[in-house]
């Protein structure tokens, strides 16, 4: 069962907050990152507030770290249920990855082994989480650099099969399939053709960095061709998904990411009306 | 999850310290592909801790020079690796190291500038909370005065420093030439605070520093006065109008959260 679709957001990230305040942007949602409010007051509390009087917005984590073998972070849990109580986000969501072991933290998005191991690691903790949480979270699929000798199934199938065990929502991450598609070598429309589409509440587009042997997920940049492209055949196939853009570097002014949520838009209407003919 | 315990262990291993163990582990079609993709781990993880460091200790960098920052924020990475969910915190024991590193203690104005910057972190996103008003505490009966005690405001924070770390941080700031780290032999006292969701700071008086000390420490409005007209020297109206207008400068800068009348409340 999803949530409403929300349209079309834009990460909320601190340089905007005066401008969107003032100029009312055309941006239908905010995403903001659930730990950068994980504080006691102050700014970033205030405008949080301010912007979620005028707009729906959504909570992304980096920091469940649902795929560690650590125990589950119990007064993680408390903060970000707090604020999720405190912000009433349209939904929550993090990412399929673990973050640190042993108590110790990478502040990475680091890979799992696409296992039946993992999988029933996995989906038991998300069932801890969504009862913990009372609400279904939205899992994203990360950028990956290296693969497991030992894994048994495919990404898509890793993270297909962890939906349908906890009836956990998905974030696609458009720009992480290209990238990991890149980096593995695999068709990333296979891994659209194959997940749960009436599972996907939201989709994350980002810019990365080409190295030439391999692409990293750098979220500096505007959105290349490719994706745009992986975009609009994601649209055609799950059909109106809400959509965001992500930036955490070099990040411009808000007018040119409206400009570039702009062509989401655009590319969202056409690639319906295309599926729709 | 015995065999996924082991491979974060080992690949953990690997990301922070380069450990070879996990390199058999990852797909590829040789070992220099295997390191080449895992190197992005290891590198993105230093790369990701230090712009962190960069953030909270901004003039600590302006200081140390981009090259002398990277290579103190590689030794805090190492002896201090993360803990903490959320990267905000990674920084917090950046002082203590700084003061105990074998390298840096030997220069203490980076501890002190450490931890300058540090609290005006803790000053940025302290708890929200009221600030009292002149008005309200000239309210008080005076017969209550003698044991008028004071809240402060959750973002104030007190430093104490020997060396001309708010020089170093202005300089930063203006973009300007650094000034030589220069020592005083007594620490002043440094107050940070925010107001109006603005971070500020300044340093004390001495006599105003003890005043605040005391009061901090709980004691009475009488009492403080009473120690304070003895330890300044001055005569009692002298000393009662300083304590005054200390007073009402700390309330107009959102220093004082509350007042209590009866220290039972």
């Amino acid at each position: 069962m999803r949530f409403q679709n929300l349209g079309f957001g834009l990460g909320l990230r601190t340089v905007h907050y005066e401008d969107i305040l003032d100029s009312s942007p055309h941006v239908d949602w905010f995403e903001a990152l659930s730990e950068n409010y994980m504080v006691r007051g102050g700014k970033p509390l205030y405008y949080l507030d301010r912007i979620r009087a005028d707009y729906p917005v959504v909570l992304h984590g980096v920091s469940l770290s649902i795929g560690s073998t650590d125990p589950l972070d119990l007064e993680y849990l408390k903060a970000l249920k707090a604020l999720a109580d405190r912000v009433q986000p349209a939904w929550v969501s993090d990412h399929l990855c673990w973050t640190g072991f042993a108590s110790k933290n990478i502040h990475d998005l680091l890979p799992l082994p696409y296992t039946t191991e993992a999988v029933e690691h996995v989906a038991s903790r998300i069932d801890q989480v969504q009862e913990f949480l009372q609400r279904p979270i939205l899992i994203e699929n990360v950028s990956s650099y290296v693969n497991f000798d030992q894994s048994e199934m495919t990404e898509w199938e890793f993270l297909g099969e962890i939906s349908q065990r906890t009836d956990c929502l998905l974030l696609l991450d458009v720009n992480n399939i290209y990238v990991s598609g890149f980096n593995h070598g695999f068709d990333p429309h296979a891994f659209i053709d194959a997940l749960p589409g009436d599972r996907i509440q939201q989709i994350h587009l980002a810019g990365h960095s080409n190295c030439g042997t391999h692409i990293i997920d750098t979220h500096d940049a505007p959105v290349i061709d490719e994706v745009w492209k992986l975009y609009r055949y994601a649209i055609e196939t799950l059909g109106p998904v809400s959509t965001m853009i992500e930036r955490d570097d070099h990040i411009p002014d808000l007018a040119t990411l409206v400009t570039e949520l702009d062509q989401a838009r655009e590319i969202a209407t056409a690639a319906q009306f295309r599926a729709s003919a | 999850m015995k065999t996924l315990t082991g491979l974060q262990e080992r690949f953990q291993q690997h990301v922070t310290s380069g450990d070879k163990a996990v390199i058999e582990e990852i797909t590829g079609p040789d070992d220099a592909y295997r390191q080449a993709r895992l190197r992005i781990y290891y590198s993105a993880y230093r790369l990701r801790l230090t712009a962190a460091l960069a953030v909270d200790y901004p003039a600590l960098k302006a200081f140390l020079g981009d090259s002398g920052f990277d290579d103190m924020a590689a030794a805090y990475i190492d002896t201090c690796p993360s803990t903490v969910r959320n990267l905000r915190w990674f920084g917090d024991a950046m002082a203590s190291f700084l003061r105990t590193d074998t390298k840096y203690s030997q220069q203490s104005v980076l501890a002190e500038l450490a931890e300058f910057e540090w609290a005006q972190g803790l000053a940025f996103d302290a708890a929200d909370a009221p600030q009292t008003s002149f008005e309200q505490i000239a309210s008080v009966a005076p017969p209550d005065w003698p044991e008028l005690r004071f809240i402060a405001h959750p973002s104030l924070q007190l430093v104490a420093s020997h060396w001309n770390v708010i020089a170093i941080w202005h300089a930063h700031r203006d973009q300007q030439e650094m000034p030589s780290p220069s020592r005083r032999e007594q620490a002043d006292t440094i107050a940070v605070w925010r107001k109006d969701y603005k971070t500020y700071f300044r340093t004390l008086d001495r006599d105003e520093a003890w005043l605040w000390r005391t009061f901090a420490d709980g004691t009475g409005f009488g009492e403080a006065c009473a120690n304070f007209t003895a330890m300044t020297g001055k005569e009692d109206a002298d000393a009662a109008q300083r304590a005054a207008g200390l007073l009402r400068s700390w309330v107009d800068e959102g220093w004082i959260q509350d007042y209590l009348i009866n220290p039972d409340d």
